[in-house]
């Protein structure tokens, strides 16, 4: 059995909205478990709650209740410099290369800072040098050390949120849409960059995605949410291949693909309902077209069929 | 066919630095009656600008300085801005890519779709308003009574573009232009809006110029499609044979650097390089410095649209046909 390198144990995180008894439930009870070396991807449309649990696992939120154990310990028990010399080992990849890199930072101070700040026994050319390294590992050249990050093209800043986030060899990296503001061209680069850097680190990924396709090349595992809850956690080969979930199987139909083009497919009917009225029952049963009477009723458990993770009362 | 736009030899230049950088640079376009067409291509490549064109939007210090947009007969690019205004909203009509942006937020939506009808037909605002109700139960937003009085934030996503769509078609347009309708939707929205598109352009004869950068968008709903490069149509054809034959180096790296599902892959197919700046744009063909099979002349000299097929129009030196055996060879054969 591979070690566990994240575990979240019933997490919960829920906003307050201007009313005073609604709340947003942006994550409800959610446990999971992060390998070594592996790709966990969570999927789910917008407002599932996917970023928030992954801000909650690294603890850049705090979430109303859970854990999330790092290595044996609770990150959220801890403080001060046990809590720094955690949080080098979990990092994040953030969405939008524009506004993710301070605009009056150089490449080269942009990199260094995670080095300053934690690994303070380096020197000034040491941690020159170091950036240099990262630079060439994901392919900047070094000659633009000295470039501010409006200077490059959105491709080539992602490539610096990368180096940013590789910088202390993390045991996992929280990649938050990496690449949906990228061009396709530009995404396989993007994305073969992040494969490389996994097998050369050996880090972890959760990698948040709402692109399947994308999500079918980097992950090993896959966990798709809804409305704030897991639907289906299995290997990313089994749910591509056979989706039990009917919201798993009705996303994959959704996509406008080349292979499926012209196919007449079932389309999800209606709207995603709101995080802050969430249904009775199973959560998506108002959209669900195999909906009876226990979904409208009772929320169903994640339970385990065929090999992996299921909320569904219909599922056998 | 008929054509309800033809654009031929069309340019638009924006002067930056007092030298003119050509954002479009010689392209034809034609929309047949009915049909939707899909414009393809990566940030930058001139796809809005095409869109922006057509509809006379073009703004200083950009500027349509060569070729023609013919529309139902008349010259798009001749017009004046009075003649335009008759056009624009009722014989072409537009949706974004973000619907929040481009609704008022302060005017409840119903109103706001009234307004296209009463600026271009001389009806009661009695009228107005059931025929309103008639365009939102036609593109599927539930309860279009009550949806009349609703602000555009009290919609979602789906709803809002759904009224987009409902306000470009309700003085039933001969084009819509769509930029990237559904990119800023979420994947089972967007397939809900992708129907609709297609019921819409079937059951009124309303063409469809669709711009996108998903080619599972074009495959999905798509007659024809154009794929642009740098400010160039690179690739033309009827959407099965542009996947299935597909001829320009650039289209066959665009469509193999997509991940597929169902298809196990250590790694993806990359274009090197990065799309080059109009300013500084290569001498010979703008694809040769990324193309795996650049050979001297794509360096030199830069290719002219080529019909290999009736049908089918590419760029680029691998491809020549041979006028008096009307067939096409492939000077090198690539995969």
């Amino acid at each position: 059995m591979r070690e566990v390198v994240l575990r979240l144990k019933n997490i919960v995180k829920e906003f307050p909205t201007s009313k005073k008894n609604k709340k947003v439930h942006a994550v409800s009870d959610i446990s999971l478990d992060i390998y070594e070396n592996e790709t966990l991807a969570l999927v789910g449309e917008s407002g599932c709650g996917k970023s928030t649990l992954g801000k909650c696992a690294i603890g850049l939120i705090s979430p109303d209740k859970g854990e999330s154990i790092f290595l044996g310990e609770n990150i959220y028990n801890k403080s001060g410099n046990e809590l720094k010399e955690i949080k080098k080992n979990l990092q994040i990849i953030f969405q939008d290369p524009y506004a993710s890199l301070n605009p009056r930072m150089t490449v080269g101070e942009i990199i260094a800072e995670p080095l300053i700040t934690h690994e303070k026994r380096l020197s000034k050319a040491q941690v020159k040098e170091k950036v240099l390294e990262l630079m060439e590992d994901v392919g900047i050249r070094k000659e633009y050390y000295n470039r501010y990050p409006h200077q490059f093209s959105g491709g080539q800043r992602q490539r610096i949120g990368i180096a940013r986030a590789i910088a202390l060899n993390p045991k996992l990296i929280v990649c938050d849409e990496p690449v949906s503001a990228l061009d396709v061209s530009i995404q396989s680069q993007v994305l073969n960059l992040l494969k490389d850097i996994q097998e050369k680190k050996r880090a972890s990924y959760l990698f948040i995605s709402h692109d399947l396709s994308v999500v079918n090349f980097i992950a090993d595992r896959v966990c798709v949410m809804f409305l704030g809850k897991v639907c289906e956690i299995g290997d990313t080969d089994d749910i591509f291949e056979k989706p039990l979930h009917p919201y798993t199987r009705l996303l994959l139909d959704a996509i406008p693909s080349i292979e499926n083009a012209g196919k007449q497919k079932e389309i999800l009917k209606g709207d995603i309902p709101s995080p802050i009225d969430v249904p009775t029952g199973c959560r998506f049963h108002t959209r669900c077209p195999y909906c009876s009477e226990i979904c409208r009723t009772k929320e169903p458990d994640l339970r385990q069929a065929n090999g992996r993770y299921v909320a569904c009362h219909i599922v056998k | 066919m008929d054509n309800i736009l033809t654009i031929r030899d069309l340019k638009v230049a924006f002067q930056v630095r007092g030298r003119d950088a050509y954002a479009l640079d010689g392209i034809n376009i034609d929309i047949p009656k009915g049909k939707i067409v899909g414009i393809v291509g990566e940030s930058g490549c001139g796809k809005s600008m095409t869109a922006m064109s057509i509809m006379g939007l073009i703004k200083s210090p950009g500027r349509i300085v060569g070729g023609s947009i013919d529309f139902c007969g008349n010259e798009l690019t001749k017009m004046g801005i009075r003649e335009y205004a008759n056009i624009r909203g009722k014989d072409i009509s537009m949706i974004f890519q973000e619907p929040m942006t481009s609704l008022n937020p302060v005017v409840k939506v119903g109103k706001q779709v009234m307004e296209a009808i009463i600026l271009h037909e001389h009806i009661s605002k009695a009228e107005a308003k059931q025929r309103v109700i008639e365009i939102f139960n036609e593109v599927g937003i539930p309860e279009a009574e009550k949806r009349f009085n609703s602000y555009p934030h009290e919609l979602s996503g789906g709803l809002r573009q759904r009224v987009m769509i409902g306000m470009a078609m309700i003085c039933k347009p001969k084009l819509l232009i769509a930029d990237e309708p559904t990119t800023a939707l979420d994947v089972t929205i967007e397939a809900q809006i992708l129907r609709l598109m297609k019921r819409l352009c079937e059951e009124s004869g309303t063409s469809i110029m669709m711009i996108t950068h998903n080619m599972g968008v074009v495959a999905e709903i798509c007659d024809y499609v154009y794929v642009m490069y740098a400010g160039r149509v690179v690739e033309s054809a009827p959407t099965k044979i542009l996947f299935n034959e597909t001829a320009h180096p650039y289209t066959s790296g665009l469509l193999k650097s997509i991940p597929t599902i169902g298809k196990k892959q250590k790694r993806l197919y990359t274009i090197k390089g990065n799309v080059p700046n109009i300013l500084n744009l290569p001498k010979g063909c703008r694809f040769a410095d990324r193309c795996d099979l650049t050979q001297n002349i794509c360096l030199s000299d830069r290719p002219k649209d080529d019909y290999i097929t009736d049908s089918h129009m590419v760029s680029c030196f691998l491809h020549k046909r041979i006028e008096d055996e009307r067939s096409c060879i492939k000077i090198k054969k690539y995969s």
